[in-house]
């Protein structure tokens, strides 16, 4: 009694368990648990597969840059085509204009003189042509801009997914794993009350002292049976149970990922479909805006002086000058509608290469999800170790009580440093 | 030694033994007390509570986006943010703040009633002491008010500690604001690295190195003032006689907060 004193009593600091209360230093404990390579193992692998937002998709960035400038090129290569047939337009409605002007000056008894229709056409076509390029440009300019911002909310829509996705076949594990666990210990105690009264027969009889070695043995045999009848129940449920738990999680990992497939596709889809309704917005715009500049003709006629042509003579020029340039603007209008297919076309393959780079971030996503998953359960894993090595050895030591959130250490007896060895032990 | 006379000899020994103990052993290892937070937020009217304030917070983040569409500065953009935050923050508030004091009195109560100086989280008891959950939820479902102890809780021997409050310590801060700088600069350099590398394989490499050396300046920055502000807790505990010192957000009620001693200390 005096020895079990001096050991408990006397002041805090001689005595660590003397209050009855120990406790563990969780995280000091993990980060020499021997698994502990594995957890940081898995870290670096995250985090090299976040890379600082650097994928590594199965196009890699110098593929993906070669392929965005071959399509710049046929982008660049249409668009040259288009201005070198809207200049060969230009040239022959110009020549045609000026013979129909000469002969119809020619046949009013008129001189032809300065650059007559020919000018004002050449004028006119030339700031057609520019004021059209200029549409063309703000317009690919303002859908360049958008597609980039629409792949971006994509990825970050797909990596938000993935991770939802996981959580949540990560909650449903755990409850699954809490209900097995829940029944497995309820099983332990059914078992544990129903030899409750074998037992203490057992140990009633053991306690009469006249007992011969070969009867005591065969008692303690008895007793030893019992327990391990009982340990082998449990562990026969928990094996069961661990092979559901894996059952389950193999389904749950299937269903994420098909779950994500379909999300994926969807996205890609819903990607093309914004894309291709903001290009027919866009066309829209540059039909709308091309047809704008036709009242601008009479402007440019208004610095010929047709005033001094006599009347019937002005009305025929403008005539002229009107069916030219309605001739024109039709076929430079042809010319700018394949132009816009062909880009329309290259937009469609240029979204398609990056709905290939969306969905390798989305393959990434997923594989940071699994491997966070991963972690997590072995995080978990390690952290139940420390927990039931620390319940263990808080028993055999006799403490009333043992915690596991202490982050700095007092005067109750710190579990930590036997814990860690014990379990360097066990790995051993 | 005749069994009357062994019988005495223990009793008055137990009774040396008491006498002997220091303050902390009057205070029994059964004054610690925990409660299982998350069966209290599992009850019908924090469920209840939690699924208005999902809906109340999906309509607000679909007001919030559509506002963001039309900002035209990044001052703009600020007072929406803002805004959103404050929004969602007041409807936190609303709604969880009343569910939380009926539960912080009923903890409180239970706590008294059963002479508890301390009560912790659930998942931070690995065996031993009381469990009051039942009695908490049954007073938080039951058709009563609370009613809150007359006493403030007893001196405990179990610590805590706001951790929130030593990141504000002007030594610890310093640390971390050199690795932060530290951090920002290492990142600029690997990018610079990652735009220059052909494969994945060497940006693998890259990113490898840059982890490398970024984990270990954090020890080298961060570690001797973690290792000195856990000594300086332990050595505060163990002049007040506390068993141990758990984070503030472990700690339910009760218990002794050694924040202000820790901070002094380490200023």
């Amino acid at each position: 009694m005096l020895a079990a004193c001096a050991k408990n009593g006397g002041t805090p600091s001689q005595g660590p368990s003397y209050s009855g209360v120990g406790y563990v230093r969780v995280e000091d404990a993990v980060h020499r648990h021997p698994l502990y390579a594995q957890l940081k193992q898995y870290d670096e692998e995250i985090a090299l597969l976040q890379g600082a937002g650097v994928p590594a998709p199965p196009i890699d960035a110098a593929e993906l840059a070669r392929r965005e400038a071959e399509l710049q090129r046929s982008l660049s290569a249409a668009a040259a085509n288009a201005k070198a047939e809207l200049g060969r337009l230009q040239q022959r409605y110009e020549q045609q204009e000026r013979e129909a002007v000469v002969a119809a000056l020619k046949s009013a008894g008129a001189a032809p003189g300065g650059s007559g229709g020919a000018g004002v056409v050449s004028g006119v076509a030339s700031d057609f042509q520019r004021q059209a390029k200029e549409v063309d440009q703000r317009a690919q300019q303002s859908f360049d801009a958008y597609r980039n911002q629409v792949i971006a909310q994509d990825r970050a829509q797909l990596a938000a997914a993935a991770k939802r996705l996981s959580d949540e076949a990560d909650r449903k594990y755990r409850d699954k794993e809490h209900g097995l666990s829940s029944a497995e210990a309820q099983l332990a105690q059914e078992l544990a009350q129903k030899s409750a009264p074998q037992r203490l027969e057992l140990r009633m009889k053991l306690q009469n002292l006249a007992l011969n070695d070969a009867a005591r043995k065969a008692l303690e045999d008895q007793l030893q049976a019992l327990d391990q009848a009982d340990a082998d129940q449990v562990a026969e449920l928990r094996n069961r149970d661990q092979k559901t738990l894996q059952a389950y999680q193999s389904q749950l990992q299937d269903d994420v990922q098909s779950k994500m497939q379909a999300y994926s596709a969807q996205v890609h889809h819903d990607t093309n479909a914004k894309l291709e309704q903001r290009a027919g917005l866009e066309r829209d715009a540059i039909q709308k805006n091309v047809r704008a500049l036709a009242p601008q003709v009479s402007q440019q006629l208004d610095g010929f002086d047709l005033s001094k042509m006599p009347p019937s003579l002005r009305a025929r020029v403008e005539s002229i000058h009107q069916d030219f340039l309605n001739r024109y603007q039709a076929d430079a209008q042809g010319e700018l509608d394949r132009f816009d297919k062909t880009r329309q076309q290259l937009s469609t393959r240029y979204a398609e290469l990056h709905g290939a780079t969306a969905a390798a971030d989305a393959q990434t996503a997923k594989e940071i999800a699994r491997l966070q998953h991963d972690r997590d359960q072995l995080y978990a894993k390690i952290v139940d170790q420390v927990e039931s090595t620390a319940r263990s050895i808080g028993r055999k030591r006799g403490l009333k009580v043992v915690l596991s959130g202490a982050i700095a250490a007092g005067i109750g007896a710190d579990l930590t440093d036997d814990v860690e060895r014990n379990l360097e032990k066990s790995h051993a | 030694m005749t069994p009357t006379i062994k019988t005495l000899a223990g009793t008055l020994g137990l009774l040396a033994c008491l006498v002997a103990a220091p303050a902390a052993l009057g205070s029994d290892v059964s004054d610690i007390g925990y409660v299982d937070e998350a069966a209290i937020g599992r009850l019908p009217a924090f469920e209840s509570a939690q699924k208005q304030f999902n809906d109340e917070r999906q309509s607000l983040e679909q007001s919030f986006e559509a506002q963001m569409k039309t900002v035209k500065s990044s001052a703009d953009q600020q007072r929406v943010q803002q805004d959103f935050q404050q929004r969602i923050a007041q409807r936190q508030q609303a709604l969880f703040g009343p569910l939380f004091a009926r539960a912080q009195t009923a903890i409180a109560s239970v706590a008294a009633n059963r002479s508890l100086t301390v009560v912790v989280d659930k998942r931070i008891i690995l065996f031993g002491g009381l469990d009051i959950t039942k009695d908490v939820v049954e007073l938080v479902s039951g058709p009563g008010v609370p009613v809150t102890p007359v006493n403030t809780p007893p001196p405990s021997n179990v610590g805590y500690i706001d951790q929130g409050a030593l990141d504000q310590t002007p030594r610890i801060k310093a640390a971390q604001d050199r690795f932060v700088v530290y951090r920002q600069d290492e990142e600029k350099r690997l990018q610079a690295q990652l735009s220059q590398a052909k494969s994945d394989d060497q940006r693998r490499v890259l990113l490898k190195r840059s982890y490398a050396e970024l984990d270990q300046q954090q020890q080298q920055l961060l570690g001797p003032v973690i290792q000195e502000t856990q000594n300086v807790i332990s050595a505060v505990a163990k002049k007040r006689g506390l068993l141990l010192v758990v984070d503030q957000a472990s700690r339910v009620y009760g218990g002794t907060d050694v924040t202000a001693d820790v901070v002094s200390a380490l200023k």
